[in-house]
């Protein structure tokens, strides 16, 4: 009786899940807060996880939590709670406002949209398993230019719009090899569609011509990690993790639509076959805790964009660092013999030099975090929300933006395939 | 525990429904559509694929069509006079006319004919210089004005012939802005005749066929030898008689003899001479003459047989181009050449851009349908420059028209032809000269936007 009401409840999850990912799925056609440097390269790559370590500046290769499903090293996966299953979804609220060399005036923008849903579960003792969707990268800008009329010395109007982005749908797996170590392997699909179109029009505005350039870009992309736990005495303990993800390349395959200003279809093809590659990216972090309620996190990741040798009018692609670090305090309670925790209040800082250099000068980005979550005394569910305050750019850049983002992750917990026995 | 887990479950699943119905409801309602632009990325898009390219070097071939007569009846408008140009020649005009008596009436037996008259108004159309007094003068027709067998139609060249001897004269200063009557006092002997066969209600005054068969009509002229200009008058000619009944006082009355149409034989003759002339080339019979022969210009006054037409011989060439996919706008401005118009022999206000073949038969005008999907013939849109003559021009959107000629592969012969609207086509001699391609002092433009894609 009790087992096919578990099951009954298990159904539910995966139709639920499946509402949602046709959510997310959409969002990434909704968001529209742009992001100018969005049109180089393969759109703004996305450094948050959007999870339980986006209050500590997204700082968790060494971070391992039972609760929650850290992807920040597949690894931990490893620890995710026994008979568990989890779901995860955040959302985020971003708001911008771009000043720099090239912006008068007061520019703003913002959105919100739904980034992550992951599931995971606890497959046996030493292996917890993970799978969900999030972005991989974006792309939204939009700007109007001008286009030599070609036969003249003359302009046309233009206006570019950028849209689309890369998703990831990723399986990750964590895996305790010896009682300390783990390791972990994410092995994401990246697909998706990079936009641009362009709005063509004649100097009278009377006919234009409308092009959709759409680059689809999909692989697959392995992302491997460890984690290896050193316990130093009864109150101290450490977590040292290190990630790392092999030169990737990406299908890209160009295609090009043009129609007229009524609609017709000129033309429509693939114009190129190429790739876009993704360098080797290492990560490093640490963690350390005290008494299981207080944590000090450092991560280092690193990804070698230079000896790819992308480069374009103005701009190139260069090795990218991103340094952070981040607080956690977690006030926890005793249910007979399990830990349960009721809050937690995080912070964190970072400085991310970027893969972009335009005008020979690297695009850098800095903030600070701040979080809290709590989880539901009355029901399954956990929420966490983290504040972001950040900058791109400086005063000397082509655009700076200064953007507030607020991330909320709604995590449920709930008791599956039990067989009737290995209850606690 | 067991217990507590239970609980939890039990609260749990239910807010886990509505939490996340509404928190995906409220994602998909607070995303709004406005994306701030913001002015970087120009430099990092590859504008090479898709383009509009603007081609002005096609031949836009010009060429005068002449033919020997224009149909002229039924104008609705009555021209007269002759002007010298220098180009178009020596043109006289003369209009004929019928006119028809009144429903009859009994008059007082005392009624007695008083004088006779013409009255007509300018329309306001002239071409020549009015600054000079006119004579006009009034026939009466020797024959009606009747159809060779099996036509329905008068040309510019038709003549009918007259009784010499004028009905009328009237030398007078016509202020072409000004609608005021002019009267034409008419033989008097011809009144007191008309007036006793109106009053004994004789059989000629029964119909307005007996009468046209007994009056015949009348033709309104300018005196040979007054070169100044030709006038338009309205065809709501009335000629009056003048007659008085003797009561207490003489009182004065009058019957009007109206112009009359229905029979479709109201026309114009317009002759020239064009000896001497550029246009003298266009004697003879109906012909077509490319610009290069005659000067690098076309010529259009439609009542004197001249309409210029434009080809598109190369149009095809577009296709050779590799990166070619659509013509996206096509537009032809028409210059009229520098000085060869002025007040005394205006431009047409508005030209039809008629398509036709190689028969030169008339089509329906181009058309241009605004974004809103308004329907309206084009004029040409004359602008004009009267201070240096510079930018003076029609001006046409033919990208629909071009759309359809490239598709034809084979010899394609077809071209729009220029003329004015019908009634003024027929009732002004308003007329251009239009420079080609090659003329430098105002000529054709063909300007043609393509869809360019990366081949």
């Amino acid at each position: 009786m009790y087992l096919s009401t578990h099951n009954f409840f298990i159904k539910k999850h995966y139709i639920f899940a499946a509402v949602i990912l046709l959510f997310v799925s959409v969002k990434t056609i909704a968001q529209n807060v742009s992001s100018p440097y969005s049109i180089i390269g393969i759109g703004d790559i996305e450094n948050s996880y959007f999870n339980r370590t986006s209050g500590m500046a997204n700082t968790g290769i060494a971070y391992r939590n039972s609760q929650y499903i850290i992807l920040n090293n597949p690894a931990s996966l490893s620890v995710v709670q026994s008979q568990l299953f989890l779901v995860e979804l955040s959302s985020r609220a971003k708001f911008v406002t771009y000043s720099g060399k090239g912006i008068t005036g007061n520019l703003t923008g913002k959105d919100f949209s739904v980034e992550r849903l992951s599931l995971g579960i606890r497959v046996n003792k030493w292996w917890g398993s993970s799978v969900g969707l999030m972005p991989f990268s974006t792309s939204n800008y939009s700007f109007s230019g001008t286009k030599s009329l070609q036969g003249t010395s003359s302009t046309l109007p233009v206006e570019y719009d950028g849209t689309g982005g890369v998703n990831r749908y990723y399986f990750a797996n964590g895996f305790r090899i010896t009682k300390n170590l783990s390791a972990g392997i994410n092995t994401s699909f990246l697909g998706g569609s990079l936009i641009q179109q362009d709005s063509l029009l004649t100097s009278d505005l009377s006919s234009g011509l409308f092009t959709t350039k759409n680059i689809y870009i999909r692989n697959w992309y392995l992302e491997y990690g460890l984690q290896y736990h050193i316990p130093i005495s009864k109150k101290w303990e450490a977590d040292i993790g290190a990630t790392y993800a092999h030169k990737t390349g990406l299908k890209a395959e160009y295609s090009a639509l043009v129609k007229d200003e009524r609609g017709d279809t000129l033309s429509n093809r693939v114009t190129k076959n190429d790739y876009f590659t993704l360098p080797n990216s290492t990560g490093f972090g640490i963690s350390v805790t005290k008494d299981k309620k207080l944590s000090f996190l450092a991560d280092y990741r690193f990804q070698d964009w230079t000896s790819l040798n992308i480069k374009g009018i103005n701009y190139s692609l260069v090795n990218s660092s991103r340094y952070s670090a981040g607080i956690e305090y977690s006030k926890k309670k005793q249910y007979a013999n399990i830990l349960y925790e009721t809050f937690n209040l995080q912070a964190g800082v970072f400085y991310h030099k970027s893969y972009l250099k335009i005008n020979n000068e690297q695009l850098d980005d800095r903030g600070f975090t701040l979080g809290a979550g709590v989880n539901s005394k009355r029901s399954l569910f956990g929420y966490n929300i983290a504040f972001e305050y950040g900058i791109r750019g400086t005063q000397f850049s082509p655009v700076k933006e200064n953007y507030t983002g607020l991330t909320i992750s709604i995590s449920y917990k709930d008791f599956w395939n039990t067989k009737g026995k290995k209850y606690f | 525990m067991q217990q507590l887990i239970f609980n939890m479950k039990k609260i749990g699943i239910n807010y886990y429904k509505y939490y996340l119905l509404f928190l995906i409801l409220s994602a998909v309602v607070l995303v709004s559509c406005d994306k701030t632009k913001i002015q970087f990325g120009q430099d990092y898009v590859d504008n090479s694929y898709s383009n509009i390219i603007l081609v002005d070097t096609l031949t836009a071939q010009l060429s005068t069509v002449y033919s020997d007569s224009v149909s002229t009846t039924a104008s609705g408008s009555l021209l007269a006079g002759n002007y010298n140009d220098n180009v178009f020649g020596k043109l006289s005009a003369k209009s004929f006319f019928e006119i028809v008596p009144p429903a009859l009436t009994d008059l007082a037996t005392n009624a007695a004919f008083d004088s006779l008259e013409l009255i007509i108004r300018p329309d306001k159309s002239y071409y020549g210089d009015t600054t000079f007094n006119s004579q006009l003068s009034v026939y009466q027709l020797s024959n009606p004005l009747a159809f060779p067998l099996y036509q329905s139609q008068f040309y510019n060249t038709t003549d009918f012939s007259v009784d010499p001897n004028a009905l009328g004269n009237v030398n007078t200063l016509i202020y072409p802005n000004n609608t005021d009557s002019i009267s034409i006092r008419l033989s008097d002997a011809v009144g007191k005749n008309l007036f006793d066969l109106y009053k004994t209600k004789d059989y000629i005054m029964q119909s307005s066929s007996n009468f046209i068969n007994y009056f015949r009509g009348l033709q309104l002229s300018a005196t040979a030898g007054n070169m100044h200009a030709i006038y338009g008058f309205r065809d709501s000619v009335v000629m009056r008689l003048h007659y008085h009944e003797i009561n207490v006082f003489n009182e004065s009355k009058y019957i009007d003899f109206v112009f009359y149409n229905n029979d479709n034989t109201q026309f114009n003759e317009v002759k020239a001479d064009r000896s001497g002339t550029p246009l003298s080339v266009f004697n003879g019979p109906n012909k077509e003459v490319v610009s290069t022969i005659t000067n690098n210009v076309a010529y259009l006054q439609n009542l004197t047989g001249f309409v210029p037409k434009i080809k598109f011989p190369t149009l095809r060439s577009l296709l050779l181009r590799p990166d070619f996919v659509k013509i996206l706008k096509a537009e032809l401005v028409i210059r009229p050449v520098k000085n060869s118009y002025n007040s005394i022999t205006p431009l047409p206000p508005v030209l039809y851009a008629v398509p036709t073949d190689q028969s030169n038969t008339l089509g329906s005008p181009l058309n241009y349908v605004s974004t809103a999907g308004i329907v309206t013939t084009q004029t040409g849109s004359l602008v004009t420059d009267p201070v240096y003559d510079e930018n003076t021009e029609y001006y046409y959107d033919i990208t629909s028209y071009l759309q359809q000629q490239i598709l034809i592969s084979t010899n394609n012969q077809n071209g729009l032809l220029f003329v004015p609207p019908t009634p003024a086509s027929l009732s002004t001699l308003n007329r251009v000269i239009i420079g080609d391609q090659k003329n430098t002092q105002g000529g054709l433009q063909l300007k043609i936007y393509y869809v360019s894609i990366n081949p």
